[in-house]
C-alpha cells in the first residue's frame, strides 16, 4: 500500500491550485473596492428593469432614509434609499438574506432576493483598490 | 437471484443509499447556511454519490444523484422553482466531472470531491445568473468557492476513509456484485 502522502499527492496539488484561486477570489470580494459609482441603482425582476423605480437616481436623495415598495415575483419588498446608498428594508421572502446584506454604495456587489427574483445593483465601473 | 447486472441486493443497497442521501439532503437544509447567500449547504449527500460512483458504478450513481435532487426538492416543496433548477444544474455538472475524474488513479476521492463540489456551486450560481438575468450574481461565487472547496475536501476524506474500511466492499462480496 502506498503511504498516505504518496496516495494523496495528486489531491494535494489539485487542492492547492484551487485554494490559491479561491483565496484570490475571496480577497477580491472582501477587500474594500474602488470603482466609480454612477450613483444610479438598477432594480431588475428576472433580468428586466422594473417600469417604475427600475432606475433609481441615488444622488437625488438626502441623508434621511426614504422608502418605496416594489413588487417582486412572489411578494413585496420595501426598499430604503438615502444619498448614494440603497438597501432592502423589508421583504416577504422566508430567508431574508436580502435584508441582511445591508446598504450597498458601490458597483460590483448586488442585492439579490432569489425568492422574488429581484436583483438590485449600482451601475458604474467596478474596480479594486489593489492591483496585483 | 444473483448476478452482476440485475441483482436484488444491489438494488436494495442503492435504495438505502438513496434514502440516506434524501434524508441528509433535507436535514442539512435546516442547518444555517454557510455563506451570505442561501443554499450554501454542507453537501453531505455528495459523500454518498461519491461512494456510489466508486463502488457501484456510473449509472447507479447517476440515478442516485438525479433522484436525490428530485426527491429533496419534492419534499421541500421547491420543485420546479429556481432552487430546483440550480440544484439540478449543479448536480449534473459536478457529477459529470466526478465521473470522469474518478477513473484517474492520480486523484483519490478527496480531490474528486473537491472539484465536484466547486463545480456544483459554480453551476448553481451560473443558473442563478441565467434565471435572474444578471451576471452580477457571480459575485457570490467569491464566497462560495472557498466554502465549496473545504466541504468538498471534507466529504472526500470521509469517503476515502469509508471506502478504506471496506464496509460496502464486504457487502458487495457477500452478495455477489
Amino acid at each position: 500500500m502506498r503511504p498516505f502522502w504518496k496516495k494523496h499527492l495528486g489531491d494535494a496539488i489539485v487542492i492547492s491550485v484551487f485554494s490559491v484561486l479561491a483565496l484570490s477570489l475571496a480577497l477580491y470580494a472582501a477587500l474594500p473596492r474602488g470603482g466609480s459609482s454612477s450613483h444610479q441603482a438598477e432594480i431588475t425582476l428576472d433580468g428586466k428593469r422594473l417600469e417604475k423605480n427600475g432606475l433609481v437616481d441615488l444622488s437625488s436623495y438626502g441623508e434621511e432614509e426614504t422608502y418605496f415598495t416594489i413588487q417582486g415575483y412572489r411578494g413585496e419588498m420595501k426598499i430604503a434609499v438615502k444619498k448614494d446608498a440603497i438597501r432592502v428594508a423589508h421583504s416577504d421572502c422566508p430567508s431574508q438574506y436580502c435584508v441582511h446584506q445591508g446598504w450597498i454604495e458601490k458597483p460590483g456587489r448586488p442585492l439579490v432576493c432569489a425568492y422574488n427574483h429581484i436583483v438590485i445593483s449600482i451601475l458604474g465601473e467596478e474596480g479594486a483598490d489593489i492591483i496585483l | 437471484m444473483k448476478g452482476k447486472r440485475f441483482n436484488v441486493y444491489k438494488m436494495t443497497l442503492l435504495a438505502i443509499l438513496l434514502a440516506l442521501a434524501v434524508a441528509l439532503g433535507v436535514a442539512e437544509s435546516f442547518l444555517p447556511p454557510l455563506g451570505p447567500v442561501g443554499g450554501v449547504r454542507l453537501g453531505l449527500a455528495n459523500l454518498l454519490v461519491l461512494l456510489c460512483l466508486y463502488e457501484l458504478g456510473f449509472f447507479e450513481a447517476l440515478f442516485l444523484d438525479l433522484a436525490k435532487v428530485l426527491l429533496v426538492n419534492l419534499l421541500r416543496g421547491t420543485f420546479l422553482q429556481m432552487g430546483f433548477w440550480m440544484s439540478l444544474a449543479g448536480a449534473a455538472a459536478s457529477f459529470l466531472a466526478m465521473a470522469i475524474l474518478c477513473r484517474f488513479r492520480f486523484l483519490t476521492e478527496t480531490g474528486v470531491s473537491a472539484v465536484g463540489s466547486m463545480l456544483h456551486s459554480f453551476a448553481q450560481v451560473a443558473v442563478g445568473a441565467l434565471i435572474l438575468g444578471t451576471p452580477s450574481v457571480f459575485y457570490y461565487y467569491c464566497f462560495l468557492m472557498p466554502v465549496s472547496l473545504v466541504t468538498g475536501v471534507l466529504m472526500g476524506l470521509l469517503a476515502n476513509r469509508i471506502r478504506a474500511s471496506k464496509i460496502i466492499a464486504r457487502i458487495k462480496q457477500n452478495h455477489g456484485f
